[in-house]
């Protein structure tokens, strides 16, 4: 009787966890469902990954590899960009397809290489998924569509804003002591000397452009970058200029993840010709090598990690 | 003898300081707010008293550089456009200097003029 009775109680523990995620918060907002939607597996194909795999939180919302893999361990071609400053960019992937975070957001789903589940079939999951029924009609007031899936999506993206970095702290606060001396003078080096501003400005230091750094070369490196979406000759090679904030923690770099390191980024900018001698359409900016000591590009590297916000660690002392 | 001199320097030091600051009403923090996409960009320019400013949107910094106000005149430069050029703006204050409009002269930095030409701030500490 005794043993029935154990029995009896743990099963119905088992029972109350199992309707563990029943009872889960649900959510309330479009960004509460975004971020929802962005951790679950349900959005891709064989329910294996989500966007939070490439786009991994402890990374500024990036990856750490120079290629992400997608369902099936299908190997993409283009490096993950961080998600993170997303607000106030005017548009999204290297090679600006998307015009709106809204656009963008649906795109990996349905791609082959990525979560490969048709924008369709995604909705008619969400729509068997009682969860998800009951929050897309709380918070949009319809079931899930096309639309509003985008839409939560997006509205989670936009609350990643990061301005909390020392660099922030020292500009907007005029706090002297937030950042080293080495990283004041890399910021002068990169308004300066070093010419990064020409093309890294604006809030996120990057701004709406698309450039040929020289990383198109025809034979090895063979990715056209903008040219595919505009058709248009004078793109070949030209890619969105990457935002700087949170860049220490978000290696590798470029479009297609070649470079390990923040140093290595510098030694490329310091002298093109010595990594990729013969590139085609590269930016006439680029067109002297840049002549830096190496204690100037210690001081930029210094500056760099100084964009980096206080939620993220990192191993180098500012 | 030494210590009289030095009082009488540090003196001068502080008249001059608020010389400059009563004769540069633009020192100290403006603001004004505008639509991007679907977000509100909120833009702060803090003009220092050493003659060097910062403009943020949503408190990141966007842009540094120098700047100088004679009468009712900016010059203002930064690396962004040319740091050895100053594009000029006629200055018009409202209220109490509680806001300022800056009114191209000259600026040939077609990205500076076409983000600040017209446009009105308030004193950050005025709207509080």
């Amino acid at each position: 009787m005794k043993k029935l009775y154990c029995l009896f109680l743990l099963a119905l523990a088992v029972m109350i966890m199992a309707m563990g995620p029943f009872t889960l918060e649900e959510p309330n907002t479009k960004e509460a469902l975004g971020k929802l939607l962005f951790a679950d597996p349900i959005l891709s194909g064989n329910r294996k990954i989500s966007c939070i795999s490439c786009h991994k939180a402890e990374f500024a919302f990036a990856d750490t590899t120079a290629v992400s893999l997608g369902v099936f361990k299908r190997k993409g071609i283009r490096n993950t960009p961080s998600v993170m400053n997303s607000a106030l960019q005017a548009n999204f992937f290297w090679d600006g397809r998307s015009a709106t975070l809204e656009d963008q957001a649906l795109a990996p789903i349905s791609n082959p290489i990525e979560m490969n589940l048709p924008i369709a079939l995604a909705i008619k999951r969400l729509n068997k998924n009682t969860l998800y029924r009951r929050a897309f009609m709380r918070v949009f007031k319809e079931a899930p569509n096309k639309k509003n899936l985008a839409q939560a999506l997006a509205a989670f993206e936009r609350t990643l804003e990061t301005s909390d970095s020392p660099f922030d702290d020292w500009r907007i606060n005029e706090n002297q002591k937030a950042v080293s001396e080495s990283a004041k003078r890399g910021f002068l080096l990169f308004n300066g000397k070093a010419n990064c501003i020409q093309c890294h400005f604006g809030p996120d230091f990057n701004n709406v452009e698309f450039r040929n750094i020289g990383l198109y070369d025809g034979k090895l490196l063979t990715d056209s970058g903008r040219a595919a979406i505009t058709k248009k000759q004078e793109d070949l090679g030209k890619f969105k200029i990457g935002p700087l904030r949170n860049i220490a923690v978000t290696a590798p770099y470029m479009h297609n993840g070649m470079f390990k390191t923040l140093r290595e980024v510098i030694d490329y900018y310091n002298d093109p010709n010595k990594i990729v001698p013969s590139p085609i359409g590269r930016d006439p900016l680029l067109s002297k090598p840049l002549s830096l000591s190496e204690q100037e590009k210690q001081e930029l590297e210094d500056f760099l990690i100084s964009l980096t916000d206080k939620r993220f660690k990192v191993n180098k002392s500012l | 003898m030494k210590k009289a001199f030095f009082t009488s320097l540090m003196a001068m030091a502080l008249i001059s300081f608020s010389f400059t600051n009563e004769n540069n009403p633009l020192v100290g923090r403006w603001e004004f707010a505008t639509k991007y996409q679907e977000s509100t960009l909120n833009i702060l320019t803090v003009f220092k008293a050493d003659g060097t400013f910062d403009l943020f949107a949503n408190k990141k910094p966007l842009v540094t550089g120098t700047y100088q106000v004679k009468h009712d005149t900016l010059f203002i430069a930064d690396a962004l456009c040319n740091a050895n050029y100053s594009a000029t703006y006629k200055l018009k204050f409202f209220g109490k200097q509680d806001s300022v409009q800056f009114n191209v002269i000259q600026d040939t930095c077609i990205r500076r003029k076409t983000s600040v030409n017209g446009v009105t701030y308030k004193n950050a500490l005025a709207v509080k």
